[in-house]
């Protein structure tokens, strides 16, 4: 491991050779694996190794960064650092200095780095076979098995030098049933550890399917809608977690700014960013600029508290870091060498009086339960309006699951909703985002405020 | 729209046998082959690209890089391996190999159905679309220059909060070579730009977004002007800002033909493509020949056309670009297949088979996908609608094509009253079914136009386009 800070160290002192007055390195390697399922059969297995530098320097004041493959073309990168830096205008922002860390449970194991192809064909084996008995004529469209280990190392001018390694696995299907009518079903797991329990998976996938069959339409009407971790992961991923962001609030982009101890939810709510969340899918030591991981308390009891921050926006508003400085690519939950750090929330937890799902459930008069959402990613993190299609979901008469429905939009207003919490589960699940690299450790939650359009 | 007939330009080309084959790349297939593959294919991906971002007149990020790296898929025994590296030796890429061999072969015990590939032509050809002004050239203060203008035009648009503009390019050369003799190498270049803004009013605020660009350099930025774009979108976003809420339920709807676009992707699009149909996961498997959608309705995908976000030349299987009808006068006719659903249906490949970097593995994805123009006249559209909604441009939508389920939104609407249009209103969404909504398709515009660049996920990403005309829904779900 000691090379990768090597290599980041030499690099560090070639941009400050070249002219920067500061500089820093982001170095990472990483591989993975990745099983693909289609139509209860494996369809193709990939894999990959990858590796990247990413370099961010400081030159009169200004920033400038770029990105390269191997520490051969780092000079060249340097070069167009420098070049860039120069259109910048001037800052404050200088790297953030060494700080004392702590190791994180349950982020790295190596049983997934030893993971043998044998051992997740087996696994797939078992989903596969555990579906098809809960029913002979469900079919696994598409699924797959995907696993990886990260190394990465950062080092900077200021005498910054840190390095971690994590592991991560995901598996989930998709299943479709088709008896009296075409239901559909899925289940998804992720996790940095080996603890993915592939029969339960399959079983699941296949039951929720299942008990999709002899669907109904539904009536338009305000109800509350519980929602199920996954679901609700996709109304938190692109309403919520992009106006936590300290710089997108303290502009007035959103229903949250200037809001800052006032009460903006259900004091049920209780909604914090804990990159130190042991299992967390992005939970590290340092963020993607070498700060310490830290928690941080957004929402505490329906009360805001603050937001997100990474080393310039915290310069820039006079506060902290957050230690929430993620490098990413356009749409993608991965992580990527190829872009300097932007603010993102790293692991949104969502805490409260917790309380068994039955009872979450049990408390309904009228409302619906829903597993899944279409197109959460159009809604308007400005204003939190939202419209997206269910497509999996089942009506909740008097505290009773009474049916499944075929289709319905659910519209409203999310933070108003977030006012409206009925009850927090304790079914806190892992799960990544879809079209970004927030990640959650959430539960199904029961909300009101939502229009069911069937 | 221009539309080079595709099979014709890509023949032409491989008259002219250009030995781009590197040993390394040859060397590497005949490896495969001799160890049991029974097909090996290899794409080596280099790109370079520069990413700059103003907010509010400032500039907050600027980047550039380079990357290079191959991808290489083997058949053995009926089943796929894949491996991927970004390090190019001989070392890696033999590693690579065998890594691809091991997973194909682990693979093949478990596979049930054994995969095959239809019959394609060998092709040796090498195409560069080469940009009218190449993004390299350009000084990147000229990019920024950009930005800036489009910032401070959209800042004078009162009602307007904050304004986040990007710009991006990237220049792509993939060279793809398969153990049946292909041999292809091709530069393709992307330029972009985006608008992200927040319009605020007291405690009112919403955001609005656009994006203008394609397959091309900066002589983008001469035939669409990114100001008066980025001002269009100020308008608009601050008229959204003011509107009330739209009425919901269902409602006739006529669409734009950004929103017309992101619905033919969403609606239909997604449907089509060859390994959700093979898969058990598509309302259309086993419906060729059958009328699903409206008379009016002409449904394309054609990745051949110039400059529009999604085009290509050959796909990452070495198959040339085409256009595909997909719907002809409300038949499906056709799907978009690679090569291994095109023999799964006892057809032959298209040109679908699109990965997002050498990375990844080619999936059957889509290129630019359209209704094509019919016969009516804008103000003929609203004529008959006696109370109904005219959707605008949008921020995409999401489907599920085993139920035929979909969703898009739209930034922008206007509640249409006997005929006319009143009141501006908020963003809405809509949804529908699949084979429902295609038959109530009752009126098409004569007014065509290629939408604005988009991406579309499907584990990866790839740049697409879309577009129509105006369009009319006899009856959609309106929220």
């Amino acid at each position: 491991m000691n090379s990768m800070i090597d290599t980041a160290t030499r690099i560090v002192d070639l941009a400050l050779k070249k002219g920067a007055d500061e500089a820093e390195v982001f170095f990472c390697k990483s591989e993975g694996k990745g099983f693909m399922i289609e139509k209860n059969s494996i369809s193709s297995i990939s894999g990959g190794v990858e590796k990247g530098i990413g370099i961010r320097l400081i030159k009169a004041k200004k920033i400038g960064f770029a990105y390269c493959t191997e520490e051969e073309k780092a000079d060249r990168a340097i070069e167009q650092a420098l070049s860039l830096s120069k259109l910048g205008k001037e800052s404050e922002f200088s790297f953030p200095a060494p700080d004392k860390t702590d190791t994180i449970d349950n982020i790295y194991d190596a049983r997934i780095v030893g993971f043998t192809d044998e051992q997740a064909l087996e696994g797939i084996s078992t989903l596969i076979d555990s579906a098809l008995e809960v029913d002979p004529d469900i079919v696994i469209s598409r699924g797959g098995v995907a696993y990886g280990t990260e190394n990465f190392a950062i080092v900077n001018s200021k005498g910054l030098e840190v390095e971690d390694k994590g592991t991560d696995i995901h598996a989930g299907v998709s299943t479709v049933l088709r008896k009296n009518e075409v239901s559909t079903g899925f289940e998804n797991v992720s996790s940095r550890i080996l603890d993915v329990d592939f029969e339960a998976i399959g079983r699941r996938g296949a039951e929720l399917a299942l008990t999709g069959q002899n669907a109904k339409k539904i009536e338009d009407k305000d109800m509350t809608v519980v929602f199920t971790p996954y679901a609700l992961s996709s109304l938190l991923e692109f309403i919520i977690a992009p106006v936590l962001i300290g710089e997108s609030a303290r502009k007035g982009e959103s229903v949250y700014s200037g809001k800052e101890s006032e009460v903006v939810a259900s004091e049920k709510l209780t909604i914090v960013d804990d990159a130190r969340l042991p299992g967390g899918l992005n939970s590290a030591v340092v963020d993607d600029e070498g700060v310490p991981s830290k928690r941080t308390e957004l929402i505490s009891r329906g009360v805001l508290q603050g937001f997100l921050y990474s080393q310039s926006s915290a310069i820039e508003y006079h506060t902290a870091s957050t230690a929430n400085a993620m490098r990413t690519a356009r749409f993608s939950s991965a992580r990527s060498y190829k872009n300097p750090p932007v603010v993102k929330a790293r692991n949104i937890y969502v805490e409260g009086e917790v309380e068994r799902v039955g009872n979450l459930i049990n408390g309904v008069d009228e409302g619906v339960l829903v597993y899944e959402i279409l197109g959460a990613h159009t809604s308007n993190p400005a204003s939190g309006d939202f419209y997206v299609n269910c497509s999996i979901l089942f009506k909740l008469e008097k505290g009773e699951i009474t049916y499944p429905i075929k289709s319905a939009m659910l519209g409203g207003n999310l933070p108003e909703c977030l006012k409206q919490v009925n009850g927090i589960g304790n079914d806190h699940k892992f799960l990544a985002g879809g079209l970004s690299p927030v990640s959650f450790f959430i539960p199904t939650v029961s909300l009101d405020g939502i229009r069911v359009t069937g | 729209m221009a539309n080079n007939h595709p099979k014709v330009f890509c023949f032409w080309k491989a008259c002219q046998v250009d030995s781009c084959g590197d040993f390394l790349e040859q060397a590497i297939l005949d490896e495969g082959i001799e160890k049991g593959a029974t097909y090996c294919d290899i794409r080596i991906g280099e790109s370079r690209g520069t990413s700059i971002e103003v907010k509010d007149g400032e500039l907050k990020k600027a980047s550039s890089g380079e990357e290079k790296g191959a991808g290489i898929r083997v058949l053995y025994n009926g089943a796929w391996g894949f491996f991927s590296t970004n390090e190019i030796s001989r070392q890696s890429l033999r590693n690579a190999l065998n890594n691809a061999l091991l997973s194909a072969k682990n693979g093949s015990k478990l596979t049930k159905e054994k995969v095959h590939l239809c019959n394609v032509h060998v092709i040796k050809d090498k195409i560069v679309w080469k940009p009218k002004k190449d993004p390299f050239d350009i000084p990147i203060v000229e990019k920024r220059k950009i930005l800036a203008d489009v910032d401070a035009a959209i800042h004078e648009i009162d009602g307007v909060h904050t304004v986040t503009t990007t710009y991006t390019d990237g220049t792509i050369n993939t060279h793809f070579l398969n153990s049946e003799g292909s041999d292809i190498s091709t530069e393709i270049t992307r330029t972009m730009a985006q608008v992200n803004l927040v319009a605020r009013e007291g405690a009112n605020v919403i955001g609005y977004r656009g994006r203008i660009g394609g397959t091309g350099g900066f002589e983008l930025f001469d035939m669409f002007d990114p100001v008066e774009k980025g001002v269009k979108l100020g308008e608009s976003a601050v008229r959204v800002l003011r509107a009330k809420r739209s009425p919901n339920g269902r409602l006739p709807v006529v669409a734009d033909h950004d929103l017309t676009g992101v619905f033919v992707h969403e609606a239909l699009g997604h449907a089509t493509e060859g390994d959700l149909v093979t898969s058990g996961d598509s309302v259309l498997e086993g419906q060729l020949g059958k009328k699903i959608a409206a008379d009016n309705v002409t449904i394309i995908d054609d990745s051949t056309i110039k400059n529009a976000f999604g085009s290509f030349p050959y796909d990452d299987e070495g198959v040339c670009g085409e256009r595909k009808v997909l719907i002809d006068k409300g038949i499906l006719e056709g799907y978009i297949l690679n090569r291994e659903t095109a023999h799964k249906l006892g057809m032959q490949s298209n040109g679908g088979a699109r990965a997002e970097s050498y990375a990844a593995r080619p999936l059957v994805r889509m290129s630019n996908t359209f209704i094509e123009g019919g016969d009516y006249s804008f103000e003929e559209l609203l004529e008959d609608i006696d109370y109904g909604i005219y959707a605008k441009s949008t921020r995409g939508g999401e489907v599920d094509t085993t139920k035929g389920s979909f969703q898009f939104s739209a930034q922008e609407a206007f509640l249409i009253e006997k005929g006319e249009i009143t009141t501006p209103l908020k963003d809405v969404s809509l949804s529908g079914d699949t084979l429902q909504i295609l038959k109530n398709i009752d009126a098409v515009g004569n007014d065509f136009v290629m939408s604005d660049p988009g991406f579309c996920g499907k584990g990866q990403l790839v740049p697409v386009g879309d577009g129509g005309p105006h369009i009319r829904i006899k009856e959609a779900v309106v929220g």
